[in-house]
């Protein structure tokens, strides 16, 4: 892995907190696995695979935490691990030839089997489903680079200066990928004049 | 021509970065129009991003838990405890490196002893099986010629396949 961005290249401060939070390998795997999940599986369209990767970045997060110094967040750092390790996998000549012979994207029935747990009525939980296959069917169109950083904006919420941390893009490329990408989303959305 | 709402680079400038042009922020807090788009967008990219969430914490739910390998510190008294071992064992092979050597001795002397007396048994047998041999050729053998009186010259009855053999 020799790609993979080790825990020392990120440029640290001292942050007690951080570390702590990394000391705990399962709360940390409950706080960050969900959303690694999705993020890897958005970006190479395999959630078997994605659940691979986001245990191996939790176990790369957390084998390397005490070079973690806190110059940028965990979150940051963690989804920076998981970029590389996608970077690695997509580059593997098997994982290329299997991407060719299946969706590109999660399957939306399968995203729309779980519901939320949230309390609202059938009538909202309808529009809002709706609401988020319209956003699923518009990322498809996107390239991949466009919708990680889509991804990391808008699900992750992070800022552009955290998205070319993470994806180790210059901060004009990463908004370029931006306006792109929410150009096409407004435009499946209906908003696009 | 220009629009009296946000065009697309402005609204996409927006949600990168709302501080980023404060004039565009002025104009969403006064336009219905382009703050209800607006609304639109964060509305339909919030469901995605529940219904996203829900299907992954349920998956990472179901996945096997995480488990770290656990390095054992190394300590003197294990350092001695492995030495000890090593000791013993390198006593024992010697040990019994010795014993098998002093068997394989042994062994092979009662070995050369039979094979000895095989030997000696053994030529005896050859020995009785070539005069048995030997007197079988010396037997006088009838020539079929001499019969005839033809070769009274060339050989004789009496002569042997030995005899003939060396003539």
């Amino acid at each position: 892995m020799q790609n993979v961005m080790d825990a020392s290249m990120i440029p640290l401060t001292g942050s007690g907190q951080a570390v702590s939070e990394l000391d705990d390998i399962h709360s940390l795997a409950q706080r960050y696995r969900p959303k690694l999940m999705r993020y890897v599986a958005f970006s190479i369209g395999d959630a078997d695979l994605a659940e691979s990767i986001a245990q191996d970045c939790l176990l790369k997060a957390y084998n390397g935490r005490e070079s973690f110094r806190g110059e940028c967040s965990v979150s940051t750092w963690i989804f920076s691990i998981a970029n590389n390790l996608i970077r690695d996998h997509t580059r593997n000549k098997k994982f290329q030839f299997w991407r060719k012979a299946q969706t590109r994207m999660i399957d939306i029935s399968e995203i729309a089997s779980v519901s939320p747990s949230l309390e609202r009525s059938p009538e909202t939980q309808l529009l809002m489903r709706e609401r988020a296959a319209q956003v699923h069917q518009a990322l498809e169109s996107l390239s991949p680079n466009q919708r990680r950083v889509f991804a990391l904006r808008f699900l992750e919420e992070m800022d552009v200066s955290e998205i070319a941390t993470v994806t180790g893009m210059p901060l004009n490329t990463v908004k370029t990928h931006l306006y792109r990408a929410i150009t096409s989303v407004r435009a499946q959305l209906g908003g696009k004049r | 021509m220009k629009t009296p709402h946000l065009n697309d680079e402005q609204f996409s400038a927006y949600l990168i970065d709302p501080a980023e042009d404060e004039a565009v922020s002025e104009h969403i807090a006064a336009c219905p129009v382009c703050r209800e788009e607006l609304d639109q967008f964060r509305l339909s990219v919030s469901a995605f991003h529940e219904e996203t969430l829900a299907w992954s914490s349920a998956r990472a739910g179901n996945a096997a838990p995480i488990e770290t390998m656990k390095h054992k510190r190394w300590t003197p008294g294990l350092g001695w405890a492995l030495a000890a071992c090593a000791l013993v064992a390198i006593f024992l092979s010697s040990t019994l490196r010795d014993h098998m050597e002093r068997a394989h001795i042994h062994s092979s002397i009662a070995t050369a002893t039979n094979s000895q007396e095989n030997s000696a048994e053994q030529i005896a047998q050859d020995n009785r099986m070539l005069a048995e041999v030997y007197e079988q050729i010396n037997q006088p053998v009838s020539v079929p010629v001499a019969e005839y009186g033809l070769a009274s010259g060339h050989a004789s009855p009496s002569h042997s396949r030995a005899a003939a053999r060396i003539d």
